[in-house]
C-alpha cells in the first residue's frame, strides 16, 4: 500500500483515523493506541503477511532485552553490557541474513570462482529502519537514557505506519512520550490543516516531480554497461536522478510528517534543502537528517568520533560512511557511494583544518557570495557523482556513465533517450530551480502557514477558516492520488532499503 | 462542539472543496486540456463508434499537459484533416488508438506519411478508432467497403486485439462464435444531455482524459508484495478451439469484408518492444506463453496461408533500435508508436503496395 495509492488514501487512512479518534473518545487512550498499532501492523502485512511475524518477533525480542538490560544495570556485574551485546548482535544477524546473505554469498562466489548457490531471501520491507530504531533503544536503555517503557507505546513506536517502511529513522525519546499526551487522542482541525498541507506537498513532490523525471533517469541508468552515451545524455540522466531521489524521498518524508500530524504526532524533519549545501558536511546535515543523526550518535561517536586525534577521526568518518552506504543496499555500488562520501568528508574536514591553520577566515561581500556559490556547485557536483554509483545497477555501468559525463566516452545522443523532449528538458530545468532556490516544505508550512494561522487564532471564524483550508487540501490530495494512479505503480525509492 | 459550530464548519469545509474545484475549472479552461474526443450519437448510416463529425480536438497527456496536438475530426468522425468522399477508392487504414494516433501529428502517422513513400500518391483514409479491436476491423471494413470501396486495406494488429474483442464497449463489434462473420455490433449509446454537458467540464476532461481516471481502478485492493518483490508469475496459457476458429474465420473473412483480393489486404503486427529494448525475444521476456501473444502469432500464420500480406514490425523495430536510433514508443509511459515507428511501418506498407519503387 503506497501512500500515493487510492486504497491507502481513501480506505486505510480514513478508517484508521475515524476508529482511532472514536476509540479514544469511547474506550480510552490505551484502546486508541492499540488500534493504531494493529492498523500499522495491517499496513505492514498488506505487502507480505509473513513478514509481520518477523516484525512482531523483533519487537518482542528487543522489548524483553530492554527490560532485562535495565534490571541488569542495577547489578553492576557487567551482565547488562553482555545482554546489550547479545541483543545488538542478534539484530545485526537478522539484518545480515535478510538483507545481506545473498550479497555475501555472491561476493564469496566472485572471489573464489566457486558456484555458490544463493538463498533467495526476500527482503522484509523496512527491516533496516525498524532494526536501527530498536538498536538505538537498547543502547539508550543500557546508557540509562530511557524513561518511557510502556510496552504498547514501544510497539506503536516501532510499527507506527507513517515511518515504518521508509523512515524517518525515529528515536524513542522523541516518539514514545508523545503517545502519553492526551491531546493527540482528540481530533484538532489545526493539526489536520497542517498535516494535510504536508501530505499534499509530499504527494506533489512524488507524483508531479519525482515520477515525471524518473523515465529519463531510468533510460540512462538502464542503458547497461555496453551502451555508451553522449555527455549531454549522461548529464541529463544524472540530473534527472538527482532530482528524482530528492523529491521522491523528501516527498515521502513530508507525507510521513503530514500523516502523523493527522494523528497529532510530530515526526522529525528528514530534509532541509540539501542541494543548497555549500559543503559536504553541510549536505549531510540537510540530507536524510534522521539517518545522519543515528549514524553520528550510534556509530561515529562510539567509534571515538573526533576525540582520538585527526587521523582517527578521518578513519571513523570513512568507516561510518562505508557502513552507511552498505545500510542502503546489499551491493558494492552502495559501498562505493558510501566510500565516496567518506572521502568527501575527509577532504572537507582536512580543508577546514588547513584553513584554520593558515588563518583563512570567512570572506565577506561579493567574494563571499561567489565562494559560497562555488561551494554549492562543487558540493552538488560531488553529490551527483555519488548518485551515479547509488543508482547504477553495477559499478561497470556507473563507470560508463561517468566516462560519458566527463567526455571520456561518447555515444547515444540526447534525442535518442526514451522520454526525452524539449518539454522534458524544460521541466528538469524548472525542478532544478525549485530544488536550488525555493523554500522547502517545512519553511513553507511550519513557517509561513502556521504563522499565518497563528495570527488569526483565536479570532472569529478561525475554525471555519481551517475547515475551508482542510476542504481545499482534500481536493488537492484526491487530485494527487488520481495523478498517481494515472501512471504505472511507482514504488518509493527508499522502499528498497 | 456546539451543533451550530459543527454546521458552519461543515459548510465551510464543503465551500473549501467547491471553491477549489471552481478555481481549478477556471485555470483548466485556458489550458490545452484534452478535449473534442467525444463519442458521436448513433447514426444509422455509420453505426460504429466515432467521434462527433466536423469538429476539432486538442490532445494532451499527463498532469502537465505534455505532447499537445490539435487536429480535426472529419465528416465521418475520424481524426483526419480531410473529409472522405464516398466511392473514391484509395488505401483504408484500420486499427485502434495506434492508428487513430492523436498523440502524434497527423503527417507523422502511418496514414499521414504513407504518400511520402509511394511513387504515385493515393488517397489514404484513416479508420483508426481508440478502443477498436479485431472484431471491429472486420465489421468496420465491411462498412468502409460499402461507402468508400478502397483499393487497399491496411490493418494494424496490436497485442490484446484478439482477447479484448470478447468484451466490447457500446458502439464496437465483439466476437460472436455462432455467427458468420463471427461478430456482432453492441449498439452505440444515446448519451444524455447531462453526460454531454459533463464532458465539456474542464476538470472532468482533465481527470478522465489527461489523468486517465477510472473510478473503479482508483482503489486497487491488491497486495503489493508481487510488485514490491518485482516478480512476475508465469501462468502458461493456450488458445482454445474456439479461439482457433475465430482467428481462422477472421483471416478468411477479412478480404471479403474489405471487398478486396487477399493480396490487397495488409496486416501489420506490432511487436513486443520491451523485449527488443532488453535485447531478448518476446518468449524470453515473457517466460511463458500468453493467450494474446499466441493469438497474434497464430493469426500471422493464418493470414499468410490465406494469401494476405503480413508485415512483422519486430525485425524492423529491432533494426532501428539496434542501430542506436532509440525506442519507437511515444514515451516511457505511453506505449503507442512514435513518429519513427509510424514512418517505418509506412515504408513497409509502401514496399508492399509499390514494390517497383523500392
Amino acid at each position: 500500500m503506497l501512500f500515493t495509492s487510492g486504497e491507502f488514501l481513501f480506505v486505510f487512512l480514513p478508517v484508521t483515523l475515524l476508529v482511532f479518534f472514536a476509540a479514544a473518545r469511547f474506550l480510552g487512550k490505551g484502546a486508541a493506541a492499540a488500534w493504531l498499532t494493529l492498523a500499522s501492523l495491517a499496513f505492514y502485512g498488506y505487502w507480505r503477511i509473513e513478514h509481520t511475524v518477523l516484525l512482531l518477533a523483533s519487537i518482542a525480542f528487543n522489548y524483553c532485552f530492554g527490560e532485562w538490560i535495565l534490571r541488569a544495570r542495577h547489578r553492576a556485574d557487567g551482565s547488562a553490557r553482555t545482554l546489550l551485546a547479545v541483543a545488538v548482535a542478534a539484530n545485526l544477524a537478522a539484518l545480515a541474513y535478510f538483507k545481506y546473505a545473498d550479497f555475501f554469498l555472491r561476493t564469496a562466489a566472485d572471489l573464489s570462482g566457486a558456484n555458490v548457490p544463493l538463498l533467495g531471501v526476500v527482503l522484509p520491507l523496512g527491516i533496516s529502519f525498524f532494526t536501527f530504531t530498536q538498536i538505538a533503544y537498547l543502547v539508550d536503555v543500557h546508557a540509562g537514557k530511557v524513561i518511557e517503557r510502556n510496552p504498547l507505546h514501544y510497539a506503536l513506536f516501532v510499527t507506527y505506519f507513517p515511518h515504518l517502511i521508509a523512515g524517518p529513522v525515529l528515536h524513542h525519546a522523541e516518539m514514545m512520550p508523545q503517545f502519553r499526551l492526551a491531546e493527540i487522542y482528540r481530533p484538532q482541525l489545526r493539526k489536520f490543516a497542517v498535516g494535510l498541507s504536508f501530505l499534499f506537498v509530499g504527494l506533489a513532490k512524488k507524483v508531479l516531480i519525482a515520477d515525471t523525471v524518473a523515465p529519463i533517469a531510468n533510460t540512462v541508468f538502464g542503458a547497461g554497461p555496453d551502451v555508451a552515451l553522449s555527455a549531454s545524455a549522461a548529464w541529463l540522466g544524472v540530473t534527472a536522478y538527482t532530482l528524482q531521489i530528492y523529491f521522491d524521498f523528501s516527498g515521502y518524508s513530508d507525507m510521513a510528517v503530514g500523516l502523523s500530524l493527522l494523528f497529532g504526532v510530530r515526526l522529525p524533519y528528514n530534509f532541509n534543502s540539501p542541494y543548497k549545501a555549500w559543503n559536504i558536511t553541510e549536505f549531510w546535515r540537510r540530507w536524510h537528517m534522521t539517518l545522519s543523526r543515528f549514524l553520528r550518535d550510534y556509530l561515529y561517536v562510539p567509534l571515538g568520533g573526533n576525540r582520538r586525534g585527526r587521523a582517527r577521526r578521518y578513519v571513523n568518518l570513512m568507516l561510518t560512511m562505508l557502513l552507511g552506504g552498505l545500510w542502503h543496499g546489499a551491493s558494492w555500488t552502495f559501498v562505493v557511494w558510501g566510500g565516496l562520501h567518506g572521502a568527501y568528508l575527509v577532504v572537507n574536514h582536512g580543508w577546514q583544518f588547513l584553513r584554520e591553520k593558515l588563518g583563512w577566515g570567512p570572506v565577506a561581500g561579493v567574494g563571499g557570495w561567489l565562494a559560497r556559490g562555488a561551494g554549492v556547485a562543487l558540493t552538488l557536483l560531488c553529490v551527483m557523482v555519488g548518485w551515479v554509483y547509488f543508482r547504477a545497477p553495477d559499478i561497470a555501468s556507473a563507470n560508463g556513465i561517468l566516462e560519458s559525463m566527463f567526455g571520456i566516452a561518447d555515444g547515444l545522443p540526447l534525442s535518442s533517450l526514451a522520454g526525452y523532449s524539449q518539454g522534458a528538458l524544460l521541466w528538469i530545468v524548472g525542478f532544478s530551480l525549485i530544488a536550488l532556490f525555493s523554500r522547502n516544505s517545512q519553511e513553507l508550512i511550519d513557517g509561513h502557514l502556521t504563522r499565518w494561522l497563528d495570527r488569526r487564532a483565536p479570532g472569529a471564524y478561525y475554525g471555519e477558516l481551517l475547515a475551508v483550508k482542510v476542504g481545499a487540501l482534500c481536493v488537492g490530495v484526491v487530485l494527487m492520488a488520481i495523478a498517481a494512479a494515472s501512471r504505472t505503480v511507482a514504488e518509493f525509492i527508499y522502499f528498497n532499503f | 462542539m456546539k451543533p451550530s459550530a459543527l454546521l458552519t464548519r461543515t459548510t465551510a469545509f464543503v465551500a473549501g472543496i467547491a471553491g477549489t474545484l471552481l478555481l481549478l475549472e477556471l485555470i483548466l479552461r485556458v489550458l490545452p486540456v484534452l478535449s473534442g474526443t467525444y463519442a458521436a450519437d448513433p447514426r444509422a448510416s455509420w453505426p460504429v463508434h466515432t467521434m462527433i463529425p466536423d469538429t476539432s480536438y486538442t490532445y494532451s497527456t499527463g498532469w502537465n499537459l505534455q505532447n499537445i496536438h490539435r487536429g480535426r475530426i472529419n465528416n465521418v468522425g475520424y481524426a483526419a484533416p480531410e473529409d472522405y468522399e464516398p466511392g473514391r477508392g484509395g488505401i483504408a487504414v484500420f486499427g485502434d488508438s495506434y492508428v487513430e494516433s492523436l498523440m502524434n501529428a497527423y503527417p507523422d502517422t502511418l496514414q499521414g506519411s504513407l504518400n511520402d513513400y509511394l511513387k504515385t500518391p493515393h488517397k489514404v483514409l484513416n479508420f483508426g478508432m481508440s478502443g477498436a479491436e479485431m472484431p471491429d476491423y472486420l465489421g468496420t471494413a465491411a462498412l468502409v467497403r460499402e461507402e468508400f470501396a478502397p483499393e487497399w486495406a491496411v490493418f494494424v494488429i496490436t497485442l490484446g486485439d484478439f482477447t479484448r474483442g470478447f468484451s466490447a464497449s457500446p458502439g464496437y463489434f465483439e466476437w460472436r462464435h455462432d455467427r458468420s462473420p463471427p461478430i456482432v455490433l453492441k449498439p452505440e449509446l444515446h448519451r444524455s444531455e447531462l453526460s454531454k454537458w459533463l464532458r465539456t467540464v474542464a476538470v472532468i476532461r482533465y481527470l478522465r482524459g489527461n489523468l486517465s481516471m477510472r473510478p473503479g481502478e482508483l482503489i486497487r485492493l491488491q497486495r503489493g508484495s508481487d510488485t514490491a518483490a518485482g516478480t512476475t508469475r508465469c501462468v502458461p496459457e493456450v488458445l482454445s478451439k474456439e479461439d482457433e476458429e475465430l482467428l481462422a474465420a477472421f483471416a478468411h473473412e477479412l478480404p471479403r469484408a474489405a471487398g478486396l483480393a487477399p493480396e490487397r489486404v495488409i496486416l501489420i503486427f506490432d511487436s513486443d518492444r520491451k523485449a527488443i529494448y532488453a535485447g531478448l525475444t518476446s518468449a524470453e521476456r515473457l517466460g511463458c506463453p500468453q493467450r494474446a501473444t499466441l493469438a497474434n502469432d497464430r493469426l500471422k500464420e493464418l493470414a499468410a496461408q490465406n494469401g494476405l500480406r503480413v508485415i512483422d514490425s519486430e525485425p524492423v523495430f529491432r533494426r532501428h533500435f539496434d542501430a542506436g536510433l532509440g525506442p519507437v514508443d511515444r514515451s516511457p509511459i505511453d506505449a503507442h508508436w512514435n513518429p519513427a515507428a509510424h514512418r517505418l511501418m509506412a515504408q513497409e506498407v509502401a514496399r508492399v503496395i509499390d514494390p517497383a519503387h523500392f
